[in-house]
């Protein structure tokens, strides 16, 4: 078994400055990818994990970029090929979550959500896909959600939007299996990340865990790494659960 | 190998001799756990995956046990955790396929199928589950299979085996989360294996997998491997797909 699978191999995580983001991108960092940080406004934060990926030994850069761009997406995607030489790995895991009855959601709210939760991933998708189907190679992974999976109240948005994403891995699978493209959604339970404001309470819905505890973050990224492994290349349009049971998928 | 996350384990795969069940073996003995090579009467296949396993560094031993057998199992089970030390991972692989239109199935054909997937099940882990539980630690992964979730024809028994053993895996993965013990099932799709006459021919489904291609024993290996790590400890209750894009699973 080789030490560093993915030697030679260059990832956009999106949203990687911190929490489950920072953590995919220093596994893959550690198992040998060369790291495109990105964040949207701070710098300090993604910077602080390139260097960290550098002090083990790695190879990173930050792109500071609003996915919500089409512009700024692809800008992102082009800085990789430009900065390592190729894209082999992107993993969407740039994301809002806000909590609202689905009777106050406001208008600009409903697309302030869709912009980050689904129509980003598309503009780096639309950027990226190109470029793997040059190579004959590509991993992409969603980051999901339980909120879709369960009953969930007050994020109709987020819902539509992480299942919206869902269907769009499914679909880039289908379309690209020909050229060695694999895509998967992982979809983390209850996490301990730090909680942005917006994200509001932890949404518990009544809803027990067979394993109590939070899951950590490095277990949700352990999941993504496997799937870009080599190894994982049979894997192919799959929602991956790490939620401690919480969620037993739909079979 | 310093990377060995499985060190100090002992794990047990049933009908280990060849195919996926021996590529499991091969895996989990690279990460440095203790092999139970498990087959029901070919000695000389399982000798060799011990001689393979012994030959890369590992440990490994044979046991010639028909899981259908409850004293048989104690005694494979006793047998390991006297020879290896414990008994900490165990992969419910052996299963038996044929091909038989619903009417003309005999009871004994239904009967035989059901023995060995779930009543083989159900003896291998309550045999081992004891010394998970004490340790507070486990991983059992159940091999499940694609005819179920797409609907195969003159198959009824496996698909009933294999929908069962799902449920299986739910129950005791809520059952045992507390203890440490995660379960999980992975399930193939069209896998490259040499197989019995027994299993007849492959089925045509007619659908166009994503990825085009077979996939292999190690393929469904790696995933088995992945969720018997530490660090899939979050894992638990669901079904893996491994199968290009075949099914894509119910999300």
């Amino acid at each position: 078994m080789s030490e560093t699978p993915l030697k030679g191999q260059v990832a956009v995580i999106t949203g990687s400055a911190r929490n489950i983001g920072r953590e995919i991108a220093l596994q893959l960092a550690r198992e040998g990818a060369a790291i495109v940080v990105n964040g949207r406004s701070d710098k300090a934060a993604a910077q602080s994990v390139a260097r960290e990926i550098r002090s083990i030994g790695g190879q990173s850069t930050v792109c500071m970029a609003d996915v919500t761009e089409p512009e700024a997406a692809a800008h992102l995607m082009t800085t990789a090929k430009n900065t390592f030489g190729r894209l082999d790995i992107l993993v969407c895991n740039a994301a809002i979550r806000r909590q609202q009855p689905f009777v106050d959601i406001p208008i600009e709210e409903w697309h302030e959500v869709m912009n980050v939760d689904l129509n980003a991933p598309f503009y780096c998708l639309k950027a990226a896909i190109p470029m793997m189907i040059e190579q004959k190679y590509g991993r992409v992974v969603t980051i999901g959600g339980s909120t879709l999976h369960l009953l969930t109240p007050n994020r109709a948005h987020v819902t539509a939007a992480k299942m919206g994403l869902l269907g769009l891995t499914r679909a880039i699978a289908i379309e690209h299996g020909e050229f060695n493209i694999t895509a998967n959604c992982v979809a983390p339970g209850h996490i301990e990340t730090v909680r942005g404001a917006s994200a509001g309470n932890r949404s518990t819905g009544g809803i027990e865990r067979p394993i109590e505890r939070l899951g950590s973050m490095a277990e949700v990224a352990s999941m993504v790494t496997h799937l870009c492994k080599p190894e994982g290349a049979y894997v192919t349009g799959q929602c991956l659960h790490v939620n401690g049971g919480m969620y037993m998928g739909g079979a | 190998m310093s990377d060995q996350k499985l060190a100090g384990k002992v794990a047990l795969v049933t009908g280990s001799a060849r195919n996926i069940g021996r590529a499991i073996a091969h895996q989990l003995a690279d990460e440095g756990a203790s092999i139970v090579v498990n087959a029901v009467s070919d000695q000389d296949a399982a000798d060799t995956v011990v001689s393979e396993i012994k030959a890369k560094g590992g440990n490994a031993i044979a046991c010639l046990t028909n899981v259908t057998d409850v004293d048989a199992v104690n005694a494979m089970v006793a047998r390991a955790k006297d020879e290896l030390g414990g008994m900490d991972i165990l992969v419910l692989n052996a299963s038996s396929r044929g091909q038989v239109p619903f009417l003309e199935m005999t009871h004994a054909q239904w009967r035989n199928v059901l023995d060995i997937t779930l009543d083989g099940a159900f003896f291998c882990a309550q045999a081992c589950l004891p010394s998970m539980k004490e340790a507070g630690w486990g991983r059992i992964v159940t091999l499940g299979g694609i005819s179920w979730h797409v609907g195969t024809s003159t198959r009824v028994h496996n698909l009933v085996s294999k929908s069962g053993l799902a449920g299986f895996t739910r129950g005791l993965a809520v059952e045992f989360a507390a203890d440490g013990v995660t379960v999980n099932c992975v399930s193939p799709g069209f896998i490259d294996t040499v197989r019995p006459a027994s299993a007849g021919v492959r089925p045509d489904h007619k659908i166009n997998a994503p990825i085009d291609r077979m996939g292999t024993s190690d393929e469904i290996a790696s995933m088995v491997r992945h969720l018997c790590l530490p660090e899939s400890a979050y894992v638990t209750g669901q079904i893996m797909h491994v199968n290009g894009g075949l099914y894509l699973g119910g999300s």
